[in-house]
């Protein structure tokens, strides 16, 4: 049942917004898109009979021209992968194709890979009603079915249905971590499916980015080393929503051409688009109201008006906090008091599902989610969204505020801005969400550990020939033999008679997990009243700065104090409590340089020592880098005053890792070129360092698809002879101003990395370009939370500082005029 | 990765002497097609393996077990049968002390042969067992009297109901590991058929990776279609040898499959907790296998072979394989003969309600009845405490009033209600057979007022059994109320 819904309601409100004389001025835009008509086209003139009539039953007479593209590439046997908002019906590009194959050759199979289990159900119940209005058939036990199978092979399918589904599903629903685990290495009992495979269809293909996404490129070519092996070759039809290089990105994926689809023809409401920035609260200082308390006044207006709203939140913390503001709303009364519930990893499958269905039937009216929501889990439509903050990129963005947006009928997205460097910069530049291409995605398939991890599993299924060692066979890297040859030396597998064979008493797959680099969680024990149940799971890198001791960690806005943290054993107790405050917790990095692997001009540097890289080279460098991490301490915030009421030491072990990084080391010419420290002094050139590193931070996260926090910054030197960090007391700079050349670095804050910095670095000019632009742009007399700071922080000199360190790094990196203006314009070219 | 080094590796790689497997370990030369030397192995280079300590990247998940080998040597191969006359080796020759610097020291440890076929080859060992010899308490010769029905799944595509051992092959494994999947491997099948009045075992062994093709080759040709006897061979062994032979284009054909395990997981479901084979062998057979390699240590046992070529331990492979196989035999004569009568040969009371649950799978319930009948204390002239019995004369009660047979039906309810603690089932029973099969309400009521007095208000129970009451409490008004 689908509760009505309000168009009204949702034009009232954005004329309430736009009245409003606290929001009115705030408005820094706001964009209408017209309703679009749908564009068709016809049935294919080869599709099977009996499919136009069932898809008759299912109210199409006509495909979209999206969905004909696909169908027209992928019957041609060309990858595809198609681009297409929420609800314009991808599920018909694959599944169209899919069923001619299936009709044509019901001895046809097809595998459907879906990042999460959930996504699967959902996608087997729509597919099994086109194959019952296709070819109907009768069951053994007399029940009405169709000829055709489709069913979902996850963890929760029972062991007894299990053979079934390998012998009789015509098309196998699964997701990435159970082919990896349970398909693959036991492919010969899939024999089946695997010398019939016609088409794999890869849903939702822009949430296989990092980590996850280079496990994924892994386990797609010991996917097709199977198909190779039982004789078939699979065409791959990808769904994904909008990134800007989704061709590239799937070809680095499947590592093979893709054909692209990038223009749907589903037709669309009224949808509305506004961007507000906070008043500013005390113009010296260039501070703003709050984020967090304008997206809740938005939110607020949409559901007193029974508007069905979504509100995405950056963080875990802050979608808790939200969650609570909200709910508060409505504490005061006393009848039909609207449902309001907070969304997010960690909460457990059966409290999800609830939320799903809640939000479907229209039960739940608001809901708070972090980016969990942003896949194409179905929800259902909503009618208003609002994100608070930008979410770090164009396309999340557009996915996000993609959540509210029906076929007919009005609906807003309101995106609250931050006062950070990269919130600023979009308020000054809104055209940037609202015209430019999103952002790019990528993966690093040959990341070590994973390819090491993948090439075991890969060894266990088939053993691996020389030549496909020797000749590239198994993905793009080059040193397998080798990497096998080290593998051997453990005993781990034996090369004999030219292959390489698996060679242990285990089962590799078992112990690695697609969505981590190092696989180990957290588990949150509630210990009220000695229930000892376990409330939710926390990722390894998250448990650092969420369940250390005397946190305060919040799920469904209920308050749990970590009492205890044991560590070896990755728990967390908790004890529920009603606290008045948050925790935000303070950690600091420190980065050394191992290998340079490119420098500025493009040059191969690779091998070449890290102490090599003197003043007088290039400054701009990539390669790979030990981090050490460390949280420290937290902050306990006080829920709607944002006070801070105290701090708390955190006492948890060091991290090392080892990852990829893009940097920026300021030589001594350029030092000296600024008037350090004649003129100078190097405490203003650090404070300038910092605001500049913030900004290229944000910037960074920008040019590239990512969240802020998968990529870290850090000042430091190459050596970690010292670093810089504003939280860490002390400035540690007993370095001899002859030897100071400070460096920038970015990093993949996961082990192994995951193809942020590689991306990065080819594009250290436009990144400047980008921060000399905001610099310039920014109203501020000498630093703000937009730019380098706020003042009192970074100190008077700060921002001039950045502004001429930049011009002069710029100047070193691209001495030609470079194409400095793009960045501010259209940053992607 | 860096092309310079790529092609330092391809340039040093040719050069570089095969590893160095170890301070004491020879280097064993073998026949063709296993020539490791001449493999050209590409050269670790110092900076990949220095990237990859430094990632922390972990080769393996964990060290697999290991005796170690020099404790091998010392320990003594018993034997268990007295060779057939034919025999080729005996178990307790131990190898004179040179044969361990000889390259086909297993060959003669265990006395095998090369076979060859058109893929290849791989070491063969066949030995011959009189049926006369004794494989614990009892000849195997036994077997040969009681051909086993089969239960419908066991058929195989032909339908064969009983399978007389003569007809089927004994099959065991020893693999590389329990985890299944494509990369565990059957290094040595072990199969046993009765020829004439010897028990043949055939044992086909992997001197390394490339004789698997010509190992299941002959496999297959050997077993051909006939039937097969696994213990636990049907989750494990079979799927496994199925998934081999697939990776190697195969397909093998359907056949009738008697699994041991189940019927020893009925037949001597109270008397023993484990129904492993060594467990079996122990109580059952009567056999003690003295010095062997334990299971677990049989993966790790062939993966030192293959480093090391010494076949001291992996010989030890070879005889736990046999026992297992001669042990399926002896086992399989075992059920056969308690199938055969089973009042006579169950010992343990316990035993029978197993027993006649493996009778009413395979479609025996009159045996069944009789076997549990049997192990009644009263008949039998056990002395047999009734609360021990409630579990056959519950199956009993159930079976009686199937067959129609009320009145015994009864009994056996009533025995089970009055046995001990209080029973809500047999209450029920007792109650329903009252009232719907003897027509006698007043003691149907009296059964069921009993249950009430044990059950707590509000609980299902206790509303089923209240309605019970409440209708019989009516039927009794109204043929007493006229009489009033």
């Amino acid at each position: 049942m689908i509760a009505p819904r309000d168009s009204d309601g949702v034009r009232r409100v954005i004329h309430d917004l736009t009245v409003d004389p606290g929001l009115r001025d705030c408005i820094v835009a706001h964009r209408v898109l017209p309703a679009e008509e749908a564009r068709y086209a016809d049935l294919p003139s080869d599709l099977d009979p009996r499919l136009v009539p069932a898809l008759a039953t299912r109210g199409i007479a006509q495909l979209y021209t999206h969905q004909r593209a696909a169908y027209d590439h992928a019957t041609a046997g060309r990858h595809v992968v198609v681009v297409t908002p929420t609800a314009s019906g991808k599920t018909l590009c694959y599944n169209l194709p899919v069923l001619q194959a299936l009709l044509e050759d019901p001895g046809s199979r097809a595998l459907y890979l879906f990042p999460t289990k959930a996504l699967s159900r959902d996608q087997a119940a729509e597919l099994l009603a086109l194959m019952q209005a296709a070819a109907p058939g009768t069951h053994e036990d007399g029940s009405e079915g169709s000829l055709l199978g489709t069913a979902v092979y996850d963890g929760d399918t029972p062991p007894s249905e299990r053979r079934v589904v390998r012998d009789r599903a015509h098309v196998v629903m699964s997701n990435p971590d159970m082919l990896h685990s349970a398909i693959l290495p036991h492919h010969a009992r899939w024999m089946r499916l695997f010398e019939n495979l016609k088409y794999v269809v890869l849903d939702e293909l822009h949430t296989y980015r990092g980590v996850f996404g280079s496990h994924l490129a892994n386990v797609i070519r010991r996917l097709r080393r199977v198909c190779r092996f039982h004789g078939s070759d699979p065409v791959f039809i990808c769904s994904s929503a909008t990134i800007a290089n989704a061709r590239e990105f799937a070809e680095s994926l499947l590592e093979t051409p893709v054909e692209l689809v990038g223009e749907h023809g589903a037709p669309l409401g009224e949808r509305h688009f506004l961007m507000i920035n906070p008043p500013i609260a005390n113009a010296a200082l260039g501070l703003r109201a709050s984020y967090l308390g304008v997206a809740r006044r938005v939110a607020s207006r949409f559901l007193e008006q029974a508007v069905h709203t979504i509100v995405f939140c950056g963080s875990r913390t802050v979608t808790e906090v939200m969650t609570k503001y909200l709910k508060d709303l409505f504490r005061s009364r006393v009848d039909r008091k609207p449902r309001v519930v907070g969304y997010r990893g960690g909460y457990l499958p059966g409290e999800r599902r609830d939320i799903e269905r809640g939000l479907r039937d229209g039960s739940i009216l608001g809901v708070v989610s972090t980016n969990a929501l942003e896949l194409g889990i179905d929800i259902g439509s909503l009618d208003a969204c609002v994100i608070a903050g930008y979410p770090g990129t164009v396309a999340s963005t557009r996915q996000q505020a993609g959540r509210a947006g029906r076929r007919q009928g009005a609906s807003v997205g309101v995106l609250v801005l931050r006062s950070h460097p990269l919130d600023q910069y979009i308020a000054d530049h809104p055209e940037f969400v609202l015209d430019a291409s999103p952002e790019e995605a990528h993966l690093n398939a040959d990341n070590l550990q994973i390819l090491v991890s993948h090439l075991k599993c890969a060894a266990f299924e088939l053993p691996i020939e020389d030549a496909e060692a020797a000749g590239g066979a198994f993905g793009r890297s080059e040193d397998i033999a080798a990497l096998l040859a080290w593998l051997e030396e453990h005993g781990v597998v034996r090369h004999t008679g030219g292959r390489w064979h698996w060679s242990a008493d285990s089962y590799p797959a078992t112990d690695i997990s697609l969505r981590s680099v190092t696989s180990t969680n957290f588990v949150v024990v509630d210990t009220t009243r000695n229930q000892n149940e376990v409330i939710a799971e926390v990722d390894y890198s998250w448990a650092f700065t969420t369940l250390y001791e005397g946190a305060i960690y919040m799920l469904q806005s209920e308050q749990y104090h970590v009492d205890k943290l044991d560590w070896d054993r990755r728990k967390a107790f908790v004890r529920k409590v009603e606290s008045e405050y948050y925790t935000d917790a303070l950690s600091y990095a420190k980065v050394k340089v191992l290998h340079v692997l490119r420098s500025a001009r493009g040059a191969d540097a690779r091998g070449a020592d890290a102490q090599g890289a003197d003043g007088g080279g290039s400054s701009a460098e990539y390669g790979e880098v030990e981090v050490v991490r460390k949280a420290i301490g937290y902050k306990k915030i006080k829920f709607y005053t944002q006070e801070n009421l105290g701090w708390g030491d955190i006492l948890l072990p060091e991290d090392t890792y080892h990852t990829q990084s893009s940097w920026l080391t300021i030589p001594q010419p350029i030092i000296a070129a600024l008037g350090v420290p004649d003129r100078v002094p190097q405490s203003d050139l650090i404070d300038a360092l910092h605001g500049l590193a913030n900004l290229l931070h944000g910037l960074a996260s920008l040019l590239l698809m990512c969240d802020g926090r998968d990529l870290g910054v850090v000042i430091g030197d190459q050596r970690r002879d010292w670093f810089l960090h504003p939280t860490v007391p002390g400035r540690p700079v007993d370095v001899p101003p002859d030897q100071f050349e400070p460096t920038i670095f970015l990093y993949d804050q996961y082990s192994g990395g995951i193809g942020l910095a590689e991306a990065l670095h080819p594009r250290f000019g436009e990144l400047l370009t980008g921060a000399l632009s905001r610099l310039g742009a920014c109203a501020c007399a000498r630093g703000c939370p937009a730019c380098v700071g706020p003042e009192q922080e970074v100190g008077p000199r700060a921002k001039g500082l950045a502004a001429r360190l930049t011009q002069l790094l710029l100047a070193e990196l691209a001495p030609a005029p470079a194409p400095e203006a793009e960045l501010a314009d259209t940053p992607h070219r | 990765m860096d092309s310079d080094r790529i092609r330092r590796i391809l340039s040093d790689g040719a050069a570089a002497p095969p590893a160095d497997d170890g301070p004491k370990l020879r280097q064993v030369r073998r026949d063709e097609p296993i020539r490791r030397a001449e493999v050209v192995r590409a050269r670790l280079d110092d900076a990949l393996r220095a990237r990859l300590e430094a990632l922390g990247v972990r080769p393996a998940a964990r060290i697999p077990p290991r005796l170690p080998l020099a404790a091998d040597a010392e320990t003594p191969l018993h034997t268990l049968h007295p060779p057939a006359s034919d025999a080729r080796f005996d178990w307790d020759a131990m190898p004179p002390p040179g044969a361990l610097d000889d390259p086909t020291a297993l060959e003669t440890l265990v006395g095998a042969t090369t076979r060859t076929t058109p893929e290849g080859s791989f070491l063969q060992v066949e030995r011959r067992i009189a049926l006369s010899a004794a494989h614990g308490a009892h000849p195997l010769a036994a077997a040969l009297k009681y051909p086993i029905p089969l239960r419908a799944h066991e058929r195989g595509p032909c339908g064969r109901e009983r399978l007389d051992p003569r007809e089927a092959v004994f099959l065991d494994t020893e693999t590389t590991g329990l985890a299944g999947g494509t990369g565990t491997v059957a290094f040595l099948v072990g199969a046993g058929w009765i020829e004439d009045d010897a028990f043949v075992v055939r044992q086909y062994f992997m001197r390394d990776y490339p004789d698997e093709g010509a190992l299941l080759t002959a496999v297959a040709a050997d077993i051909d279609e006939r039937p097969l006897v696994s213990f636990n061979g049907r989750s494990f062994d079979w799927p496994l040898l199925t998934t081999r032979w697939r990776m190697h284009r195969r397909q093998a054909p359907r056949r009738a499959h008697f699994d041991l395990l189940p019927p020893a997981r009925r037949l001597w479901s109270s008397t023993l907790h484990s129904h492993s084979l060594g467990v079996l062998e122990r109580h059952v057979l009567g056999l003690e296998r003295g010095e062997d390699l334990p299971g677990y240590l049989i993966p790790s046992a062939w993966f030192d072979y293959l480093r090391t070529g010494w076949g001291g331990t992996i010989a030890r492979a070879f005889r736990h394989n046999e026992i297992d196989v001669v042990s399926m035999l002896a086992l399989f004569a075992r059920v056969g003969a308690i199938l055969d009568d089973p009042i006579g040969r169950v010992d343990a009371p316990g035993d029978r309600l197993g027993t006649a649950r493996l009778l009413l799978d395979l479609g025996q319930p009159a045996r069944a009845r009789a076997c549990l009948e049997a192990g009644l204390g009263a008949r039998a002239g056990l002395d047999t405490p009734p609360a021990d019995e409630r579990p056959l004369r519950r199956l009993l009660g159930r079976l009686c009033r199937q067959a129609g047979e009320h009145a015994e039906a009864l009994t056996h309810w009533q025995a089970v209600a009055r046995a001990g603690t209080f029973d809500e089932e047999a209450h029920e029973q007792v109650a329903m057979l009252y009232e719907h099969r003897l027509k006698d309400h007043t003691a149907a009521l009296e059964w069921t007022e009993a249950a009430l007095g044990h059950l707590v208000e509000g609980t299902r129970a206790y509303e089923a059994f209240a309605h019970r009451a409440g209708r019989l409490q009516r039927r009794l008004g109204r043929t007493s109320g006229p009489q009033a």
